[in-house]
């Protein structure tokens, strides 16, 4: 039998570096045709279970689905839910009211298709209406329908939405909550079936991009719609890549795997992006705050006041034993701020003016004298009639910002004879123990739309049993949030809603700990770079790349 | 072989049926379920999660579930994703090619390695090279792979890495990967899978030499060996045809063991390079309560054990003729 004959080392070698040679040469043609030319990939966690908007749940969901689908109009540069004059058009080109305010008819582009070319029409708003108010479908916008009786085509390029009553935010409430969806394609699927419809999984839509390319666990890919009715993308793909903890999206970040991170929490990881040349940072507006919120039930009994936090100087003292800003700038940096109440600065109720309990650790410690609390047995923490000044704190160890906030918190709240345990707990646990209210005050963040709605949600009676898992009440708030909701001159709601958030404040329901500003990691290549406070995303088709900073995916052809 | 392989087939079923009752019921018994984590940051009213808990069948009693899962389980039916939105299978599937990848290139990097140093540290016990590598087997088998792993970026990794060589996460270049020539493709995918694969298994490799050092330690010493060398055998000859040969039962048994190890140390490995395998879905999974997914990726998880005791049985019966499958 012939032996087969080994390769000498310099064959090895010849092999090797024809190999090497070769990875070098791999791209096909990368060229920038028309001078247009741009990949944006962005990271984040949270792999979306669909691309159809009525199923997304978080904000990195919709984020985007929105590349792909599109409103009727969207909030304008001045983010006002009110009215309808500072919305600009987006599939609709414009829009009537009635006589009588209970209906808005919205005139639909005629440009206005989607991607596989079938023109936008009345009668897919009509579909989407039904799509987004079916329980089957369970979107969670459907509870901001209600106020809305009807969505009918008119024709082809018109479609009425009629309210059963006439309020302020009308127009926001008829084109914020819902993206348009295909009634071509989507109509025959069984309702029930929808969810996990392929057609989900590869959606047909309206947006500046379509639907290229979905690797799970790995990326999304767009790529821009040349034709589109509003113009074209300034860049020509956009990437979305889940990553998984934050630590490694920096690294993806600062590796130059990927073009932009929003957020980017902690500190050393903000450093780590400001090191490398080619990355930058920026402070921008968002519309998150978080806050530890007391529970002002007994967690044994939910029938009897909390036996401390129901203590309305109790909750007074400790929020002005708290130095928020000195917290905010150790785990924040620059890019933090104390919020003034439940809402963050980008929302147009906001007032520099609002009435905040300022910090004052002596004026705390001599409140909590004057309620009778001392250190008796002087192991450090206050008690009053044998009972220690000492409560739990619920968080998830999934934010690197609140459970560095917590042990500041923790710290200072000691400095006036308060202990706060912090209970660590991972989500479900933590959402399991919010809903049955088997806590005593816990760590939570809260993502506000452009709507003072959702402070409604969150801090009046009306909200126990949805957002306000601390069952705050006071009957002014409600009222006064009943009056806002309904009042049709702005300036008049926006002195309403100062003094709500003002009557909350005093009332201290919680401790507001930071919010209204992050810092992102972007490529410096990029210009054009904004990101709205309500939705960072929303902008992303108008990012440009500077053609002399073109990087390899930059040149990445259309298909 | 066909009586040994029916016989595994059916006690494959069993486990798989232990398997999926304890992890059914088990994780259960966890606080929360797939909705409770949507308290946190959003608006989701009660009626918003009682309605998504009815329209999955969750509202029923447990009982129900558990009968309603083994029909299906029986059709071959691993449920729906509740947080995918598709089959469990479909979930899975995605997803386990690249964990195969990894584990077989970590596999290939654990026991190559491990049975090469082991054998070497065996047949020069006592040496400095014996010494040198007993700690540096020790060190890497002490240290946590999710370390080992971040270590290796800041070492290997591009732009971040001391060397810029590799990249750092992924299991290919995102957005450049299709427009690459077959050949260009091949070589991305090989470059990505370094740096999980050697941190992997090289933690691994350090427990399988250990292991084979203390076999090669027990077998060099018999009278076979010393009659080998007796017969004026070369030395090389000596330790790789005869006594490595035996000295390999123990770590076979341990490469059968080895598949669930590997499972679990992919999560964190999947983690830190964010590998887009079966060990992310499973963590996410479970913190999203995801029953289906969890339930259907601890039976993937037994029917790969199986597969591997399997395996190993088979190498026994490869390695040493006196071993036979229907014993």
């Amino acid at each position: 039998m012939k032996r087969l004959k080994l390769m000498k080392p310099v064959s090895y070698f010849s092999v090797c570096a024809a190999l090497l040679v070769g990875s070098w040469g791999c791209s096909q043609d990368l060229s920038c045709e028309g001078g247009w030319c741009g990949t944006l990939v962005v990271v984040s966690s949270n792999e979306p279970p669909t691309l159809l908007p009525p199923f997304a749940f978080y904000d990195t969901h919709i984020a985007l689905a929105d590349q792909l689908f599109w409103r009727l109009a969207e909030i304008g540069p001045e983010p006002t839910s009110y009215g309808h004059e500072s919305f600009i058009p987006k599939l609709a080109q414009g829009w009537t009211f009635s006589d009588d305010s209970l209906t808005i008819t919205f005139d639909i582009n005629p440009n206005a298709s989607w991607h596989d070319g079938t023109p936008v029409t009345g009668r897919d708003v009509a579909f989407t209406f039904d799509i987004y108010r079916d329980t089957i479908v369970n979107a969670l916008a459907r509870p901001r329908l209600d106020r809305i009786a009807a969505v009918t085509a008119q024709d082809s390029l018109a479609v009425a939405f009629r309210f059963v009553q006439r309020y302020p935010e009308q127009f926001y409430d008829a084109i914020y909550h819902m993206r348009i969806l295909p009634h071509h394609l989507l109509d025959t699927i069984p309702r029930s079936e929808l969810r996990s419809h392929d057609l989900v999984r590869r959606p047909v839509g309206t947006g500046p991009f379509r639907f290229a390319s979905w690797d799970t666990g790995e990326s999304s890919e767009l790529v821009a719609d040349s034709t589109f009715f509003a113009g074209r993308p300034g860049i020509r793909r956009l990437v979305w890549r889940f990553g998984s903890d934050v630590p490694t999206m920096v690294t993806q970040l600062a590796a130059a795997e990927v073009d932009l991170l929003y957020p980017v929490s902690g500190l050393e990881n903000i450093d780590r992006i400001k090191r490398e040349a080619y990355l930058r940072t920026l402070d921008v507006p968002s519309n998150a705050y978080a806050y530890i919120a007391f529970n002002f039930r007994d967690p044994e009994d939910l029938d009897s006041p909390h036996p401390l936090l129901a203590d309305l100087d109790l909750r007074r003292a400790m929020t002005m034993a708290v130095d928020r800003e000195i917290i905010v700038r150790s785990v924040m940096g620059d890019a933090g701020t104390v919020p003034k109440g439940p809402l963050t600065s980008g929302m147009w109720i906001w007032d520099d003016g609002i009435q905040t309990i300022p910090f004052d650790r002596d004026a705390a410690r001599s409140l909590l004298s004057e309620m009778g609390w001392s250190d008796g047995d002087g192991d450090g923490v206050l008690d009053r009639d044998g009972q220690s000044l000492s409560f739990g704190l619920l968080m998830t160890a999934s934010s690197i910002l609140r459970q560095r906030s917590a042990v500041f918190l923790q710290e200072q709240l000691k400095l006036v004879g308060i202990e706060l345990v912090i209970q660590t707990v991972e989500g479900n646990a933590m959402g399991s123990r919010m809903g049955s209210r088997t806590f005593d005050s816990y760590f939570g963040a809260w993502l506000q739309d452009a709507s003072p709605g959702s402070i409604a949600e969150t801090w009046t009676t009306a909200g126990i049993g949805a957002g306000n898992f601390g069952a705050y009440s006071n009957t002014e708030v409600d009222r006064l949030v009943h009056q806002a909701r309904s009042e049709f001159d702005q300036d008049l709601t926006g002195e309403m809603w100062k003094q709500i958030i003002e009557i909350i404040n005093a009332d201290a329901p919680a401790i507001w700990m930071y919010g209204g500003a992050v810092t992102v990691g972007i490529h410096e290549r990029f210009d054009n770079v904004t990101f709205p406070w309500d939705e960072w995303w929303r902008n992303l088709w108008s990012f440009q790349v500077t053609p002399s900073r073109y990087i390899d995916r930059d040149l990445i052809p259309l298909n | 072989m066909a009586r040994f392989l029916a016989g595994r087939l059916i006690q494959a079923i069993a486990i798989v049926f232990v398997v999926a009752s304890l992890t059914f019921i088990l994780f259960r018994l966890a606080p929360g379920d797939p909705f409770s984590t949507m308290s946190d940051f959003s608006s989701a009213s009660e009626e918003f999660k009682d309605q998504a808990r009815r329209n999955l069948g969750l509202d029923q009693p447990l009982h129900t579930q558990y009968f309603k899962y083994l029909a299906n389980l029986v059709r071959g039916d691993l449920g729906m994703s509740f947080s995918e939105h598709r089959p469990v299978l479909e979930s899975i599937g995605a997803r386990i090619p690249a964990t195969i990848v990894l584990a077989a290139a970590a596999l290939l990097v654990d026991f190559l390695l491990g049975i090469f140093v082991g054998a070497h540290q065996g047949a020069h016990t006592g040496s400095k090279g014996d010494d040198a590598l007993s700690v540096l087997t020790l060190t890497l088998y002490s240290v946590p792979v999710f370390w080992l792993g971040m270590m290796f970026v800041l070492l290997f990794a591009s732009n971040v890495g001391l060397l810029g060589i590799l990249p750092a996460t992924g299991a290919k270049t995102t957005a450049m990967y299709e427009h690459l020539t077959p050949f260009g493709q091949m070589w991305d995918r090989i470059k990505h899978l370094i740096l999980p694969a050697m941190t992997l298994g090289l933690a691994g490799a350090a427990g399988t030499a250990r292991y084979q050092r203390a076999a090669m330690l027990e077998v060099i010493r018999q009278d076979f060996v010393r009659t080998a060398r007796a017969k004026g055998l070369r030395e090389r000859t000596v330790l790789f045809r005869h006594a490595l040969r035996n000295a390999l039962l123990p770590v076979i048994t341990l490469f059968g063991l080895s598949f669930p190890i590997l499972l679990s140390g992919a999560v964190l490995v999947e983690v830190v390079f964010n590998w887009p395998g079966l060990g992310r879905l499973v963590v996410d999974s479970a913190l999203a309560r995801d029953y289906n997914v969890v339930t259907g990726a601890a039976i993937v998880a037994a029917i790969m054990v199986v597969i591997g005791n399997t395996i190993a049985d088979i190498l026994y019966r490869i390695v040493d003729p006196r071993v036979r499958l229907e014993s």
